[in-house]
């Protein structure tokens, strides 16, 4: 090719021209096969480079998930077990938990019908009062056999009685 | 005419005021009635002094029974206390005293108690006080129950009976309730040979105590019922309301005394039938000669004076 139009066709492709040299450009491009034929090749080539770039691009964005999902983390990591030893290991679990929990709500050291078998262990121990609130009469009951007396009513504030006690 | 329409209207103006006035009759000749009225107090008694725990008072006609129950997680009292008016400043009280302790398990895990049933007949007057002790005396820390009667005059409507608690107690275990029933019966006994009356006798009861009976025989009755006439010792148990009529319950038992020597006929034996109605029991044939069939018939009434209500 020995035309002369021939470097001024890829500024043509790359918008590098003024806007009178581009006029004259497309003017010679009418009439010369050759620089037409150029000008497809730049135009063709041009393409090419920016389909390349953008796979390029493309395949740099999912690179690093895709690395993060062939990770091989712990607890993603699959354990093989048959359905039976499972099985086996869930029952025990529930076992566990349900004697921890028995052990943990059933009867304590604190149990009153505990506290009185323990002492009907030993038949000649005398009565002993359980602990008492200070609210329960039972604060008062320490084994006595009840008693009624009839008093003068002027002694009924504390005096000795001096009435008839029956 | 005039005059014995004159005589007609008096008669009628008299027969309606006589009976108008009819209520306010009846109302005066309750007022005589007298009413009981018994303070409870539970009281704490230590060395540092006295504490009134609870306070109920009770009122009503004399007669007014009530009854004190306590009971705690291990032990438990029932307190009867039967009272009867025996003159105008005295007090017959009756009490039943039953009372319950835990007292632990035996080795085949069964609960033993410790039980105690106690019969006390009092006679205070109206300056007097029952002191109550559930669990006796001694500690350092006293749990008494005081009875303090009041005799009241009566108002002139009829109040029925009431029962006020001052102050309760914040743990509940104590509670007082009061019942008025009749007291006072007349028990009539009589003897029936083949269906005929040959002894008879009527005696005033009171309520839960027992009483003998001599039966008196008549003319038409045999030798040996003459010369050892029967006795029954008889208590009346229970008054029980009911429609259409009230019931009483009896106890008793027959014996006949010569010489010192009692023989025992009929050794144990009770029943129950309305006021006012019979109750019939065949005496065995063994104990009585001549082939006649002796039959014990008894009839329960309330005594003159003794209400039902």
């Amino acid at each position: 090719m020995n035309c002369q139009y021939t470097e001024k066709i890829s500024l043509l492709v790359d918008g590098e021209m003024s806007a009178e040299e581009t006029r004259n450009v497309e003017a010679h491009l009418a009439n010369c096969a050759d620089c037409e034929r150029l000008k497809n090749d730049f135009l063709f080539f041009r393409r090419q480079i920016k389909e390349s770039a953008r796979q390029m691009t493309a395949t740099a964005n999912i690179l690093p998930n895709q690395k993060l999902k062939n990770k091989n983390y712990l607890w993603r990591r699959q354990v093989p077990l048959p359905v039976s030893a499972f099985a086996l290991i869930m029952i025990a679990l529930a076992a566990f938990g349900a004697w921890s929990a028995f052990s943990r709500f059933g009867r304590s050291e604190n149990n009153p019908v505990s506290e009185i078998t323990k002492q009907s262990a030993s038949p000649e121990k005398k009565f002993a009062p359980p602990e008492q609130s200070e609210l329960s009469l039972a604060r008062f009951d320490k084994g006595g056999r009840a008693e009624i007396y009839t008093i003068r009513r002027q002694s009924a504030d504390g005096n000795e009685p001096g009435g008839n006690e029956k | 005419m005039k005059i014995r329409f004159f005589l007609a209207l008096v008669l009628f103006l008299l027969s309606v005021l006589a009976a108008g006035d009819s209520k306010s009759f009846s109302v005066s000749a309750r007022s005589g009635e007298r009413r009981v009225q018994f303070q409870v107090m539970t009281i704490e008694e230590n060395a540092g002094g006295r504490k009134v725990l609870a306070e109920t008072i009770v009122e009503g006609l004399p007669g007014t029974d009530f009854n004190i129950n306590l009971q705690t997680e291990r032990f438990k009292m029932q307190a009867r206390f039967l009272t009867d008016l025996i003159a105008s400043d005295a007090l017959k009280v009756r009490a039943n005293l039953n009372t319950r302790r835990l007292f632990g398990y035996s080795p085949a895990n069964l609960p033993l108690y410790e039980e105690d049933a106690q019969k006390h007949a009092l006679e205070i007057n109206f300056d007097e006080t029952i002191v109550l002790l559930p669990f006796g005396r001694g500690a350092a820390e006293t749990l008494k129950i005081e009875i303090t009667p009041t005799l009241l005059s009566a108002s002139m409507s009829e109040t029925p009976l009431k029962i006020n608690i001052g102050k309760q107690l914040s743990s509940g275990e104590i509670f007082v309730e009061a019942a008025k029933i009749p007291h006072r019966f007349e028990t009539e006994v009589v003897l029936l040979a083949d269906g005929h009356e040959v002894a008879r006798a009527v005696a005033d009861s009171l309520l839960e105590e027992a009483g003998e009976i001599v039966l008196q025989p008549d003319a038409k009755a045999e030798k040996e019922i003459t010369e050892k006439p029967l006795t029954v010792k008889l208590s009346v148990d229970k008054y029980t309301r009911s429609r259409p009529a009230d019931s009483v319950a009896i106890s008793f038992n027959v014996f006949r005394a010569q010489n010192n020597q009692i023989e025992t006929i009929i050794p144990k034996a009770a029943g129950a039938a309305p006021l006012g109605g019979e109750l019939r029991y065949v005496l065995e044939e063994n104990y009585f000669s001549g082939g006649k069939k002796y039959e014990l018939k008894f009839k329960v009434r309330l005594a003159k004076g003794e209400r039902a209500d």
